[in-house]
Parts: C-alpha cells; structure tokens; sequence
C-alpha cells in the first residue's frame, strides 16, 4: 500500500486488519470474514496451526463446532497451536472476541472468566434474541450507549453462561458483563433468556477489557435481508476503538 | 468350511424374489455362494438400487440447457441460475437405516447428502427433509419419530447448515416403514463445479 505523506488522510482511509482462527469444524469464519469485508476492512483466515497471526490488529474466533465438542465444547481446540499465539496477542493488549464457540474456546483457555454450560433447556436453541449493552465504556460496545437494544440470532446447545458468585460480583464492580439477554422492550427477564445463563448473561469481557466473548451472533446480523443489520455495531465498536487508538 | 446350501428359505431371508434369483443364476451361469448371495441381497436393496422408485423417477425431465451436470451422473446434479452462479441440490431417502436406528440413520442421511452437495464444489445453504411415519399411537413409531428428528437437528446443527423447510405425513401404512428423505442444497460459481469421474492410463486408484 503506498505511502501519503498526509498521515491523517492515511489513518481514516486505512484499513484494518482483522484476523478470524480456524479449527477443524468451525462453520462461522465465512461470516465473520464477510462481516468484516462488508464493514470496509480486511480479514483474513488464520489457521489452528498457524503460530503468527500475520499482523493483525484484531482477531475473532469464530463460531461452529470445532472437535466436534468432543470432550467439551472448545476444550481440544484452546490446545492447538494458534491459542498460544492469540494468548500473547491478548496479553499485550490486543483485542480479542469470540463468538459462540469461540466463546467457548477463550472461556477454556482461561482467557475469559466462566464457563459455558449445556442450555438448561437441553436443547439446541436456534432463534433471534435481543441483547440489551449493559457497559458501553468497552471497545466492543463504544458505538452502543448502555440500554441498547441490539437484534442478534443465536444457535447453540451450550450457551448458558456460568460463574461462581464471587466471581460475579468481581465481574460486575469491573464492568464485565457486557451484554445480557433481554425482552424486545429490554426487560431483563427468564423467558428472554434462551439458556439460562446467570443473570441473564449474553457476553462477556476480561478483566482488562481488550478480550471479550458472546453467544450470539453478531456476524449473522450484518445483512438485512437477513434478518438484522444490528450486529455492525459490535464490529463497528471494535472499528472505532482501533481507529482512534492507532 | 463348508458353505451352506443356498435354500429357497436362505433366499428369502435375503430378501430376493424368484425372478432376482433366476437373474442371478442367468448372470453368474452357476449357483452363487453365500457371500456372492449377501452381495447380491445389499445391491440389489431398495436402499441399494432404488429399484422400486427408479421406474418411477425416469419420468421426470432431466434435461435442459440449464443443467450443468445431469442427475446420476456425479454425485448431485447441478443447475445454471445465472450470473455465473450455479446450484447443486439432491434429494436422498435413508429409510431403511433410520428404522434400523433412527438417531444415527436420519443423522448420516442428511451428512451423506452435505456430502454429495460439497463433493460438486457447492457451498452447501440449506437442508430439507420429507418424512413418513406411522401412527403416533405406536410407541415403536414415536421412538423412531423422536430419533429421527433429533438426528436430522444434531447434524445440521453441527453443521451449520439450516434446516429451512420439511414435511411429515403419518399413516399406518408406514408402520415398520418409515420414510426419511433428506435434502441439501448448494451455491457454487459454475467453474468450481468439480466431477467425480476420472481418466487416464498409469493413474493411482486408492480402494478406501
């Protein structure tokens, strides 16, 4: 790419680099790279086996059902060799997010507080939720003031979120929970929790913020036709926090 | 050791008609033995050889200047839809394996179809399925209706393929006999259209 010599133009027309991991079995990476694409930037595959993550300014573990969930979901895939790598990433301040199964994933890799459960229902929920921003001060919620509403699908079997009580209240003095399941006029109530999770918990961040993980999914939200557009700003957050930081 | 005799009661148990027997004898020009029968009793199923349904499929078109690769020809058939886009779709019964088990049969019938639709080089979209069974007064009918949908949920949910559409009839006449169709279809620019068949001398063949 060449050079301007005006470094502002050169920032606002940059784009970013996301980066979306790849583990035998991951069935949402095509999406998460479309998402990207379609909100102006690059992504680009990064392999399980990959141990560089190529330069990218941001990564997203994608969806899907890497291993097959043998043994528990995410638990075999936050052993290959790209984990070591996103750990490092994470460690030095580089943002993170993973979605669904990559939810999972960071969860196993100790990369994110609590764990993700069989559904209470025991069945494989596949429908749109609401989720309600609970902290708008994150990276992946700076474009969704506290109280938004965002309409986001869902698709999974064990998604219901987990964490000791002590846990939770450290949680929620750092401003960690992010997102929670809410009714369509944003009451946070048991019939809009598809799950069971605690607290009617949706996503996450860890306790620095640059990582964070949610069931839904935002990157089957970015196209209206189907059937919602508001998962850009949760990719747009991401966006903006990189922009103005760079 | 010895081979059985092949008997008009070890024919039958094989679940080859007089006439499939007769056929046989014309083609080998002998009596077969218990393996060669065995062979003959799986490829000549209606699982095998849709012998039953194949009278009746013929009379469905099969050509036209839109399809790219005719049915039967590879593993589905694939048809022009324009803007260089192309969709491969197929439609495949896994009856007898889902009575047998219905969780694991209805499951590797709707992967056996992904398969067909991904082998062509087709992003595989959506699945659908069409099924009969008998009454839900049996409760063998409700054992085989419960695993029967949760197999076909559990594999294109792992997937990630949706099941968008389907149907189910219940009739008594399906009792021991349920009918479990499953369908998959694919988007695919048409120069990834990818075949099956392959030529040439001094190849390698792996029997797998």
């Amino acid at each position: 790419m060449s050079q301007s010599s005006n470094s502002n133009v050169e920032s606002a027309c940059q784009r970013l680099q996301f980066g979306v991991v790849q583990f035998p079995g991951s069935n949402s990476d095509q999406d998460c790279i479309h998402a990207v694409q379609s909100m102006g930037h690059e992504a680009h595959y990064i392999w399980h086996k990959d141990t560089d993550l190529g330069g990218v300014q941001a990564v997203l573990v994608p969806g899907g059902f890497s291993y097959g969930d043998y043994l528990r979901a995410g638990a075999i895939a936050r052993l290959s060799p790209v984990m070591h790598a996103v750990a490092q990433f994470a460690e030095a301040g580089g943002l993170v997010m993973g979605i669904c199964n990559g939810f999972q994933i960071l969860c196993e890799a100790g990369l994110l507080p609590g764990a993700l459960i069989r559904n209470r229902s025991l069945q494989f929920r596949s429908e749109f939720v609401h989720l309600k921003v609970m902290h708008d001060q994150s990276p992946f919620t700076q474009c969704t003031p506290n109280g938004t509403l965002l309409r986001i699908p869902i698709a999974h079997g064990e998604g219901c979120y987990y964490a000791d009580e002590k846990t939770l209240a450290e949680m929620e003095d750092n401003r960690q929970i992010l997102w929670k399941y809410a009714t369509s006029s944003g009451d946070l109530e048991e019939h809009a929790n598809p799950n069971g999770s605690v607290q009617h918990i949706a996503g996450v961040c860890s306790q620095e913020g640059n990582v964070a993980g949610l069931m839904p999914h935002p990157e089957r939200a970015c196209q209206q036709i189907i059937g919602s557009e508001d998962g850009q700003h949760v990719f747009q957050s991401i966006i903006q926090h990189l922009t103005q930081t760079h | 050791m010895s081979e059985p005799a092949i008997t008009p009661e070890l024919i039958q148990q094989h679940n080859l008609s007089e006439e499939e027997y007769q056929l046989i004898l014309e083609q080998l020009g002998r009596e077969p033995n218990l393996t060669e029968l065995g062979i003959f009793s799986v490829m000549w199923s209606e699982h095998c050889s849709y012998k039953n349904t194949r009278p009746l499929l013929k009379g469905f078109p099969t050509r036209s200047p839109k399809v790219l690769v005719p049915a039967g020809e590879e593993n589905a058939g694939v048809i022009d839809i324009g803007d260089g886009l192309a969709i491969a779709f197929k439609i495949e019964s896994h009856n007898h394996p889902s009575a047998v088990e219905p969780f694991q049969g209805a499951a590797t019938g709707v992967g056996g179809i992904i398969r067909d639709i991904f082998t062509m080089g087709a992003r595989p979209v959506c699945a659908v399925n069409s099924l009969r069974f008998g009454s839900l007064k049996s409760p063998e009918v409700r054992r085989l209706f419960k695993g029967v949908v949760a197999g076909i949920g559990h594999y294109g949910n792992c997937f990630g393929i949706p099941t968008v559409a389907g149907e189910v009839y219940f009739d008594e006449s399906y009792e021991g006999n349920p009918l479990v169709n499953a369908f998959c279809l694919g988007v695919l620019r048409h120069e990834q259209i990818a075949r099956g068949a392959a030529k040439g001398v001094g190849n390698p063949v792996c029997y797998v």
